[in-house]
C-alpha cells in the first residue's frame, strides 16, 4: 500500500469499458485472478477438512499422538506419524 | 477518513516493519522447526523446541496482530479503503486467517515444548511443519499482493468510486484569482 491507487484503472472489474472509456451502469465482475484464488482457498479447506475428519490433523493431533496430558508429559508410546517426524532411536541420547 | 502525508508515512513504515518482522520471524521458526524433526541429537531438539516457543510468543504473535491492526489502519486511512479493491480484502482476508490458525497454534507450540523438556526423546515429537511452511506461503503471498496490487475493484468500491465521481460533479467551481 504504499502508492495512491490508479486514476485510470480500466479493464477487467474496474467498472470502465476499456473499448469505450465510459463508466459501466452495472457493478464490475469479479478478476479471473480473484475467481481462480478463491477456487484454489476452496480446494484446500476442502483438504483440511477431510483431513481434520480422517484424523490426520487438527488442533488435538499432537496432544492426542503423544499420549500425554500437559501436567504431566511422558514419553510417547509409539513413533508419531508427522510431517517430517523422526524416528526413535532406542530411546538413546546422543 | 484520510490520514495526513506525514502520519501516512509513519503508519504505512510501521505497517511494512511489523509485516516484514513476522516474515522474518516465520523464517527464523521454520529453521527451527526443520531442526527439531530432522536433528538426531536431543539435546539439539529439545533447545529447539524451546526456542519455537520463544518465537511464537514473544516475536511472533506480538508481530502478527500488530500487522494485522496497522495494516487495517492503514487501509482504512488511504485511498485504498478496506473493502474497495480485491487485492486488500484478500489480504486482509490471508492475514486475519494466518493470525487466527497461528493462535491456536500457539498451545500447540507451548505444549511440544514442555514435552521436549520432560520427554526422554523429544525426537519422536512430530514438529509443526506443516503450519509453518503453510504460514510463510500465505506470508509471501501477501507480500506478492502488496507489491503487484492486481486490478479489480469491488462492488462496494465500485459505489464509492460512483458516489465520489457524483459529489466531483456536482460540487460548484472555485473561483480562483
Amino acid at each position: 500500500m504504499t502508492d495512491p491507487p490508479r486514476s485510470n484503472e480500466a479493464g477487467e472489474g474496474v467498472g470502465v469499458d476499456p473499448d469505450r472509456g465510459s463508466r459501466r451502469s452495472e457493478p464490475p465482475r469479479a478478476p479471473r485472478w480473484v475467481k481462480v484464488s478463491a477456487v484454489v482457498v476452496g480446494v484446500l479447506i476442502l483438504l483440511a477438512v477431510i483431513l481434520m475428519l480422517t484424523g490426520g490433523h487438527g488442533p488435538g493431533r499432537h496432544a492426542g499422538a503423544t499420549g500425554a496430558s500437559t501436567a504431566a508429559v511422558d514419553v510417547p508410546a509409539s513413533p508419531v506419524s508427522g510431517p517430517g517426524a523422526n524416528q526413535a532411536r532406542d530411546g538413546s541420547y546422543r | 477518513m484520510t490520514m495526513s502525508p506525514r502520519l501516512r508515512k509513519v503508519v504505512l513504515t510501521t505497517h511494512v516493519a511489523t509485516s516484514v518482522g513476522w516474515l522474518g520471524a516465520v523464517l527464523a521458526y521454520l529453521a527451527l522447526d526443520i531442526t527439531a524433526v530432522t536433528s538426531q541429537n536431543v539435546q539439539t531438539v529439545r533447545g529447539a523446541y524451546a526456542a519455537m516457543e520463544v518465537i511464537v510468543l514473544y516475536a511472533i504473535v506480538p508481530l502478527a496482530l500488530a500487522s494485522v491492526l496497522i495494516g487495517t489502519v492503514n487501509a482504512l486511512g488511504t485511498p485504498w479503503g478496506l473493502f474497495r479493491h480485491y487485492w486488500v480484502l484478500v489480504k486482509l482476508l490471508l492475514t486475519v486467517f494466518a493470525a487466527t490458525i497461528l493462535l491456536l497454534e500457539t498451545q500447540t507450540v507451548s505444549y511440544l515444548a514442555q514435552a521436549a523438556a520432560s520427554s526422554a526423546d523429544p525426537r519422536e515429537l512430530p514438529g509443526t511443519l506443516l503450519h509453518s511452511v503453510g504460514g510463510l506461503v500465505v506470508l509471501i503471498l501477501t507480500v506478492i499482493l502488496s507489491v503487484f496490487k492486481p486490478q479489480g475493484v469491488t462492488r462496494y468500491g465500485w459505489r464509492k468510486q460512483n458516489e465520489q465521481r457524483r459529489n466531483k460533479t456536482t460540487r460548484p467551481p472555485v473561483l480562483l484569482g
